[in-house]
């Protein structure tokens, strides 16, 4: 019995993120000088030891299962450098306006992404996926305003919805395998779809984008800029990782990425327009899993790294001018350019690299996208990708910069960030500039060659070309584009109206016969609604649901190993 | 900023010089000037489908009931 505890126990420390779960748990009981230690030392320490041995690998013998809690690839890490890059900056960033909960669960948050990146089977993959969850919820909680709570358990129903579905098709893998080593699966088999499904709700895909644009924009200034990073990107590893040459992710791919832009651009809050716009970059690295040739994956390992990076740093300006100036809406913001020089410059080289300007790391990443689709014939959607190109620079290159930094307004008073969230910005502005000048930098830590010279004077002319148009197309449209002061209806319409009907019409007819049924049935029932208004109606509630999301997490792990015993 | 004159120049100022220097440059093999029109087109494009989907989708921020409000309940 012992065994299997030491064993458990070398199986959950194995991972070098489990280092910052640590330290995020310690966060709450510690003084702040031993909370900024553990703030700024950790990180390092884990990107240390993830870089200290390339070919590291840890196995652990747990209920007759091996498994793999630690694996180390070129993919996996890196993934766990961009990770850990943004938590040390975004802790530099949130400094001054992260409360000591955010902090902590900020911690977790990272720790558990980067120990699903590095896992090398399912069910240490699992384990950390649904703390990531949870933890993300908590810093979406950390928001503290009425929104934000009930943001939190709008989150946290999808993400229930997806630990479910996912750990119904492990349990099916494990069942009918009997090898949980993370690998690549087939879609023939009902288990994989299962996961893939389960992936697919977290990455943002149709029709659960929503959840992204409803969330992320709710958290604190800082807290979003944690959001930004873990959740959808370890999303793409594991498509990556277990569903590459996946034919539907490629149309899913191509829908998220005008579904961003169109959303973004009717959109009002400076967040929100973020928000959409992750989705929107998501889409091309679902659509370069779905290509799954080594230049599509180089292409989307590429992607996500320098996205991580570049939206870190469009939604830490835009933290910045909402610790300073308490407005999200671009409807009440502009003329802050001369004010806030330093954040402004910030969301500049932001939009620039998300829009792959040349020079800026976007330039170099995105064209292995277009690459990847012309090496496949697949010209239709070469033309889609550029298409795309050009409205990511209209949408977030342009119009996010435009509305908060500039607009024809009168200049505007406000003081600049704080000097921390200047230097949070001055590190990600310098790695997205650095990239971009010198792509060797990420191309050889790519897991396969590059075959790509982004610097050709025919790739320089055209890309010029396509962005100046954009530019053009936007100040020509500008008339079309006025912002008005509205939110726009999403698939989570379905549960938050309708939805919501159902269950209380549900818990009336429940109520009805609690006479001759039992009283027990109507309270649950009441239960149940008082839960469901306080999500998706009433903003009022100070309900904390990780517990109920826990609960159900315990409940189908216990599920799951059952099914496990009961197979072999 | 009060007026967008000066930024018009500088944009067709620089998207004129990119469709010049394309001319001998650019190796797309669609055309002169392809990324020039066909990123305008596919901008103008999105813009449209965007506002007409506007239409449909766009409601009054109190619509879910709590608005849009941040303020904070301290």
């Amino acid at each position: 019995m012992i065994e299997i505890w030491v064993e458990a126990a070398r199986a959950l420390l194995a991972p070098p993120g489990v280092l910052l779960v640590i330290a995020g748990l310690l966060i709450p009981f510690v003084g702040a000088g031993a909370r900024k230690a553990l703030l700024f030392v950790t990180p390092p320490a884990v990107l240390t030891a993830v870089w200290a041995d390339p070919f590291a690998a840890t196995a652990v013998g747990l209920w007759g299962m091996e498994l793999a809690p630690y694996v180390s690839t070129t993919l996996g890490r890196l993934f766990a450098t961009a990770f850990l890059l943004m938590v040390f900056f975004g802790n530099l960033f949130a400094l001054r306006c992260a409360s000591t909960a955010e902090s902590a669960a900020a911690q977790i948050y990272a720790g558990s992404a980067v120990c699903v990146v590095l896992a090398g089977d399912f069910l240490t993959l699992f384990l950390f996926w649904e703390i990531s969850a949870v933890a993300s919820a908590a810093v979406i909680f950390a928001g503290q305003t009425s929104e934000a709570r009930a943001a939190t358990m709008r989150y946290l129903f999808m993400h229930v919805l997806s630990g479910v579905v996912m750990l119904v098709g492990l349990a099916g893998l494990a069942q009918a395998t009997g090898d949980l080593s993370v690998r690549v699966l087939s879609t023939e088999n009902w288990y994989a779809r299962g996961i893939l499904i389960g992936a697919l709700i977290n990455v943002g895909a149709p029709p659960f984008s929503a959840w992204i644009a409803d969330a992320y924009p709710r958290a604190s200034a800082s807290g979003s800029v944690y959001l930004s990073a873990f959740t959808t990107k370890a999303s793409v590893f594991l498509l990556l990782a277990v569903f590459p040459g996946e034919a539907i992710l490629i149309p899913l791919g191509v829908f998220m990425i005008f579904y961003g832009i169109v959303f973004a651009l009717l959109e009002n809050d400076m967040r929100r327009i973020l928000a959409y716009s992750i989705v929107n970059q998501v889409g091309f690295m679902v659509v370069g899993a779905g290509l799954g040739t080594a230049a599509a994956i180089n292409a989307v390992s590429a992607h996500a790294f320098v996205h991580i990076i570049y939206k870190g740093l469009l939604l830490m300006s835009a933290g910045g001018v909402l610790f300073v100036v308490g407005r999200n809406r671009c409807s009440d913001l502009g003329g802050l350019y001369k004010s806030m020089p330093w954040t402004t410059a910030a969301a500049i080289i932001g939009g620039a690299s998300i829009s792959a300007v040349p020079f800026t790391s976007g330039y170099i990443t995105k064209p292995l996208a277009l690459q990847a689709a012309l090496g496949m014939d697949m010209t239709w959607l070469w033309f889609l990708l550029v298409a795309a190109g050009a409205g990511v620079f209209l949408h977030a290159g342009i119009k996010y910069v435009w509305f908060v930094f500039f607009q024809l307004k009168p200049l505007r008073d406000a003081p600049e960030s704080p000097l921390s969230m200047r230097l949070a910005m001055g590190a990600f502005a310098a790695i997205c500039l650095g990239i971009g000048v010198a792509p060797g930098l990420l191309y050889e830590h790519l897991p396969y060659a590059v075959g790509y010279a982004p610097y050709t004077p025919s790739h320089l002319v055209d890309q010029t070309q396509l962005l100046a148009a954009a530019a053009v197309a936007f100040f020509a449209l500008l008339p079309w584009m006025k912002r008005t002061e509205t939110i726009l209806l999403d698939f989570d319409w379905f549960y938050r109206k309708p939805g919501m009907a159902v269950l209380r019409m549900a818990v009336a007819a429940a109520r009805g016969v609690g006479g001759c049924v039992s009283s027990a049935v109507a309270s649950v029932g009441a239960g149940l609604l008082r839960i469901g208004e306080r999500a998706f109606v009433s903003p009022r509630t100070r309900v904390t649901v990780p517990i109920l999301k826990l609960t159900f997490t315990i409940l189908f792990a216990l599920l799951f190993v059952a099914a496990y015993v009961r197979g072999v | 900023m009060t007026s967008l004159r000066p930024l018009w120049r500088v944009l067709l100022l620089v998207a004129g010089l990119a469709l010049v220097a394309g001319a001998p440059l650019s190796h797309s093999g669609y055309g002169f000037g392809f990324f020039t029109w066909f990123g305008f087109v596919s901008c103008a494009v999105l813009v449209f489908v965007a506002r007409l989907i506007g239409f449909a989708i766009k409601r009054k921020e109190t619509y879910y009931g709590a608005g849009d409000a941040e303020v904070r309940d301290d």
